[in-house]
């Protein structure tokens, strides 16, 4: 599969969101992830969140799993069934768990000095084709983790323009 | 002051994570309040002020972040000896000792687990020995 050209400072993102994403889920969910490259794959069913990390070379981040990885992750964060999680509530745990993994990467990037981010709320992915490949139609930079949960694809776009968070502190 | 009052404020825009930290507030036998965004806390303020003995503060929020309501209210002399926390992700260190300056007394960086929250909720309280 075609795949959008990968900068530097994508991969170094993308290697602070992979960073990110794991201590997310050890912390937050006591599971390990397993680490695949290829990032893109279906998009029927998916539920995801993006935010924008916001600099001189602004990135939008994008949290994309199935809907039953996402209930499961959802229901273990409010300790409910997974089939008692509803729709609002879904968007807004994968809401949280994206801006968790951008926030750790924000701080890994900016501890070794290498760019420093402003965060956007997190805000709903409206199309899930869009989430993972490019108007070209190749995979724009992804990374697939696989847990016993299920699997999440966290990858970057150019932004869209979201809002950031009410007088964000710069820094 | 912490002893004497039954509830602890939670300020997240986020509804999970409201929930996730109310479970913990509620196991050290305090009453949940909870607030979307910076503006709404103040609001509980005025409403319950008085009984609150705690705030656990976000920072990333619409309306009006965390710093800012941090800000206001260590500035109303009703408010300023609330201790408050952040919990945030926002967790690089000029953020954190901005926020110590404004009148943070503790900083919870997310992603936490239920025992780190609850253990510093009860050094912010007061009740760790």
């Amino acid at each position: 599969m075609n795949s959008e050209p990968i900068n530097h400072e994508e991969e170094q993102l993308l290697g602070a969101l992979v960073e990110g994403t794991m201590v997310m889920l050890s912390m937050m969910f006591g599971v390990d992830g397993s680490l695949s490259e290829d990032g893109a794959g279906p998009e029927d069913g998916l539920v995801g969140s993006s935010l924008c990390l916001e600099s001189q070379a602004s990135k939008e981040v994008v949290l994309t799993l199935d809907r039953p990885t996402a209930n499961l992750f959802v229901a273990s964060m409010v300790a409910c069934d997974p089939d008692d999680v509803a729709d609002e509530l879904l968007q807004d745990g994968v809401g949280e768990m994206v801006n968790i993994i951008a926030g750790n990467a924000k701080a890994i990037l900016a501890s070794s000095g290498a760019q420093h981010f402003r965060l956007s709320v997190p805000r709903p992915i409206e199309d899930a084709r869009g989430a993972r490949y490019a108007e070209t139609g190749a995979a724009l930079p992804s990374r697939r983790i696989h847990t016993d949960m299920g699997t999440l694809v966290i990858g970057v776009r150019p932004p869209l323009g979201a809002p950031l968070a009410a007088g964000v502190p710069a820094g | 002051m912490s002893t004497q009052r039954s509830c602890v404020l939670t300020v997240d825009d986020s509804n999970v994570m409201r929930r996730i930290i109310s479970d913990a507030i509620e196991s050290l036998g305090y009453k949940p309040l909870t607030a979307a965004n910076g503006r709404e806390a103040l609001d509980r303020l005025e409403e319950r002020g008085d009984d609150v003995a705690l705030i656990l503060l976000d920072w990333n929020m619409p309306v009006m972040n965390g710093f800012e309501a941090l800000k206001a209210m260590k500035a109303d002399d009703r408010f300023r000896d609330i201790p408050v926390m952040m919990v945030t992700t926002e967790s690089e260190r000029e953020n954190i000792i901005a926020a110590i300056q404004a009148g943070a007394k503790h900083y919870l960086a997310k992603p936490f687990t239920s025992q780190d929250l609850v253990i510093r909720m009860m050094e912010t309280l007061g009740l760790a020995t």
